[in-house]
């Protein structure tokens, strides 16, 4: 009855055959598969235990455990403190040889420490044990031989040894060849360590062998030992390193990190003739740029021969400009302006800009000469005045670059209102006419420039092509590449009326970031080394870049993740790209990139205390040297400052953080 | 004037958003706009100030073509376009007067706006609407620190300071509770009547549409499928508009 009940659902249709036979096969295959995937880990395992040179009979070793023991008691007893070390000496006479009567002299056990020799007379190269009660426990004491001599010689008997932890010792000698009648003495000397808060007494040893007392400096014992303090002033050194690499490095990242975020670049978009301008404006902005700047830098050696002229100019210039930019940049306008006044405008601006690149020159040989004025009567804080110098030295080196960069912005301005004016005064193929030989000109000189690169690199024989421009082989073929490419291209976007700028601009700035970041500044350092030399400046640079990278991507990632909303309705209003970047995406990433900064200065603590190693200066190379002399004991101090300071850094770090987000 | 000319639009991937949709605004008027989600409400707004780039048609606004205009022109004809959001889309981390004053972004020079530099009036005309909008005393606190209703109003604020001849509201009471969404539409009214601007809404309750719009269109699955007053939606039409299975609430 019950068969017959059941059988209906038990009866299996095609549908439900076919999936059981499909499940089953699937099952099977995952068994296959967990198989396979056991025996590629065995197999992985295995090898990875044979390429790391696994040995278990080296770690058994008796000696290497020997090793390992006096690392670890090195590590535990860091070299921090010094101690004023007062000598003790104990003396057994002893006879050599033994007298006739057979007996040797007796030792006064009454006073802790003393020594006892047995036997106490014996015949020369015999050997005698001695033994030493109530020493200093674990204090290194030697055992002389003073012989019954006119000159204060003593002959050492053995290297010296520690004495146990109860204070004694028994050890073997083996007496000299100094015979004598007379009693002579076998000696223990032991430095024992003064525990006093004051030590103000030294003893000496006079040539006569007397003991004398002297006051010397007055010192605390025990004090800093000269390992700590040297630890301490390159740990420092260690942590200001990374500070200012961070400083660096995020300066450099900011801006870079809005061009390789994939949600701000996407939609910017170009036109041909527009990415040709532009790309055109590069050059001769910064060319232009760069002339403007040795020009303006000859203008205020002019206008300024000395400080005081210099200073007048300092506070002058900025009011100029104050009211020039007032004029040039209305708050808000209604109605565009009228094309004249436009014009006359930005012509103000250039020039407030040209004012502004004298104001620079002079502020920079103004902060030099300051600086330098300065520093010595400032006694300890003579690196105040050294900073302002270097600042001035490093503006006035940047300034050219500056200026390149004012210029080519000004020039790409210029590109995109022509680019504008030619889009709604020409025809459409008119534009595409036109479109050609910019392309062309525009990609040949971008590839002339890589061209030319690549021709210093490899030290190519250069001649002129025209009066005013040499070029190598590989700039002749970069043109003749770029141009081609320009041309393609040109043709190829009749349809399509935009270039994907941003696009392209994020996919080169995310190489360069993600290559950089790939190079361990450990690596980068040397190179910088080979630059600026050792020390913690190369180390700096190299933090510097290798932050800069780091960071980029990941404000750029920030910067992916933030809510769209905002941005939108900002643009809804008739923002400017740039506009929307400051009112809506910055407000959303200050968080994130401040905790960001924070954990990166972590790291970079961390990464400078083993930039060391590499030549980059810092308390690495501190740590470096000792490992090497095998003063295991000073490089534990330096362990234990960089355990010390990175684990505060992260504590801080943290807990700052968690407070910002 | 706002003239919708057979527009249409296509997302990347091949979804037609809308579909030859045409249709006109006379100045002032309170337009709702209705459909179920996903019925291409949110894509026709976008497309009016071009936050999407509509793939064929022409939206003619006072006889100036908003799909053919350049970005500068279109960043001048957005700035007469007030937006009002579903979900605010305040700045949270910026201050109520600062997510006001963006407000005038589009008026203020690039250069001055970039280290926070308003013009006076500019100031004075966010307090004047925050203080419209009841918010005068959160004038400093930060956006996220308001309530919802609040954070509309900051929205409308931030509309209003545009000096708009047209907002457009993006489902602007969906995501409040409905006695808050009545405050919301009356002041939207406010402004449709006192300053005589345009209004388009997207909606979801058709009591809201009955209350407060002059006219309705209504989309389904990208078309047009409606254009009349909200009387004249009867049984039939709703059916038409929001398909068979629906049934009327509210």
């Amino acid at each position: 009855m019950a068969d017959r009940n059941d059988s209906p659902s038990h009866q299996e249709t095609v549908e439900e055959h076919d999936e059981r036979k499909a499940r089953e096969k699937r099952r099977f295959k995952r068994t296959i598969w967990f198989f396979v995937a056991g025996i590629v880990a065995i197999l992985l395992y295995s090898f990875a235990v044979q390429e790391t040179e696994v040995d278990l009979g080296e770690v058994r070793s008796p000696v290497r455990r020997e090793q390992l023991v006096r690392i670890l008691r090195a590590l535990v007893r860091p070299d921090l403190v010094t101690f004023d070390k007062e000598e003790i000496t104990v003396v057994a006479d002893v006879l050599v040889p033994c007298p006739p009567g057979g007996n040797g002299p007796e030792t006064d056990t009454s006073e802790t420490p003393y020594l006892i020799v047995t036997p106490s007379c014996a015949s020369p190269d015999d050997t005698v044990t001695v033994e030493g009660v109530g020493f200093e426990p674990r204090s290194r004491t030697g055992l002389l031989f003073i012989p019954d001599s006119e000159f204060a010689v003593s002959l050492p008997l053995m290297e010296p040894f520690e004495v146990g932890q109860d204070g004694t010792f028994s050890v073997d000698v083996e007496l000299p060849e100094r015979e004598s009648e007379n009693p002579q003495q076998i000696e223990a000397l032991t430095r024992v360590n003064v525990g006093s808060y004051l030590a103000p007494v030294q003893v000496w040893t006079d040539a006569n062998n007397n003991g004398v007392e002297d006051e010397g400096e007055k010192t605390w014992s025990p004090r800093p030992s000269e390992n700590l303090t040297l630890t301490l002033e390159k740990i420092m050194e260690t942590v200001l390193m990374a500070f200012l690499a961070t400083t660096i490095g995020t300066a450099i990242a900011l801006p870079l990190s809005f061009l390789a975020s994939r949600n701000l670049m996407r939609d910017v978009s170009t036109t041909v003739t527009n990415l040709s301008l532009n790309l055109l404006a590069i050059p001769i902005g910064a060319a232009v740029g760069i002339m403007a700047s040795q020009w303006m830098r000859s203008v205020s050696e002019t206008l300024s021969t000395n400080d005081w002229a210099r200073l007048v100019l300092m506070v002058l210039i900025p009011i100029g400009m104050f009211f020039a930019l007032r004029w040039a940049l209305p708050v808000s306008e209604e109605e565009p302006p009228p094309r004249s006044l436009k014009i006359q405008r930005n012509l103000v601006i250039v020039a407030s800009l040209f004012a502004f690149l004298i104001w620079l020159n002079v502020f920079a040989v103004l902060s030099i000469h300051v600086g330098r004025a300065i520093a010595p009567h400032l006694g300890v804080f003579a690196f105040l005045g050294n900073f302002v110098a270097i600042m001035g030295e490093i503006l006035e080196l940047t300034l050219p670059a500056i200026a390149a960069l004012f210029g080519i912005g000004i020039f790409m301005a210029l590109g995109s209102r022509i680019g504008y004016f030619l889009r709604s005064h020409l025809s459409r193929s008119t534009i595409l006419i036109v479109n050609l030989p910019l392309a062309a000109l525009a990609a040949g000189i971008i590839g002339m420039m890589i061209g030319r690169l690549i021709d210093w690199l490899y030290e190519v024989t250069l001649f002129d092509i025209i009066p005013g421009i040499s070029a190598g082989t590989f700039a002749i073929a970069g043109f003749i590449i770029g141009a081609l490419t320009g041309v393609y291209l040109a043709i190829r976007k009749r349809t399509s009326d935009t270039v994907k700028i941003g696009l392209i601009i994020y996919y080169i700035a995310r190489t360069i970031f993600n290559t950089l970041r790939s190079i361990e500044p450990l690596v980068m350092v040397i190179v910088f080394v080979v630059w600026v030399g050792f020390g913690p400046f190369a180390g700096m640079l190299a933090l510097s870049l290798h932050t800069a990278a780091a960071l980029a991507k990941l404000y750029s990632e920030q910067v992916e993740s933030i809510q769209v909303g905002p941005l939108e309705a900002v643009r809804a209003t008739g923002a400017t790209r740039l506009q929307t970047v400051i009112y809506a995406v910055v407000p959303q990433i200050v968080p994130p990139y401040i905790s960001f900064t924070m954990y990166r200065w972590d790291i970079n603590v961390r990464m400078s205390t083993i930039i060391g190693f590499a030549g980059g200066g810092g308390i690495g190379f501190l740590l470096q040297q000792n490992i090497q002399l095998l003063q295991y004991r000073a490089a534990a101090a330096q362990m234990l400052a960089i355990a010390i300071v990175v684990a505060t850094m992260d504590y801080i770090s943290s807990r700052l953080r968690e407070r910002m987000v | 004037m706002l003239k919708v000319e057979h527009l249409t639009m296509v997302y990347e991937g091949g979804t037609v958003a809308l579909e030859d949709v045409s249709f006109e605004v006379p100045k002032g008027e309170f337009l709702a706009v209705i459909g179920l989600s996903g019925s291409g409400k949110s894509t026709l707004l976008r497309c009016i100030n071009r936050l999407i780039e509509p793939t064929e048609g022409r939206i003619l606004w006072n006889d100036i073509d908003i799909t053919a205009a350049s970005q500068e022109d279109l960043r001048r004809i957005r700035r007469r376009i007030g937006m009002v959001f579903q979900h605010f889309n305040l700045v949270h981390r910026s201050k109520v007067m600062t997510n006001v004053l963006s407000g005038r972004l589009g008026y203020t020079n690039p250069a001055l706006s970039l280290i926070n530099r308003f013009s006076k009036q500019d100031m004075a005309s966010a307090h004047h609407q925050l203080d419209r909008f009841g918010l005068e005393e959160r004038t400093y606190y930060r956006a996220d620190a308001l309530s919802g209703g609040q954070q509309q109003r900051v929205g409308i604020a931030r509309a209003m300071i545009q000096e708009p001849e047209m907002i457009l509201a993006d489902e602007p009471v969906a995501s409040l509770d409905p006695v808050l969404a009545h405050s919301i539409m009356q002041y939207l009214e406010q402004i449709n009547q006192e300053d005589g601007v345009t209004v388009l809404c997207s909606l979801h309750f058709l009591d809201l549409v009955q209350r407060y719009s002059e006219r309705v269109i209504a989309l389904n699955e990208g078309k047009l499928v409606f254009s009349g007053t909200a009387a004249e939606i009867d049984d039939a039409r709703f059916e038409e508009i929001y398909g068979q299975e629906a049934e009327r609430v509210g």
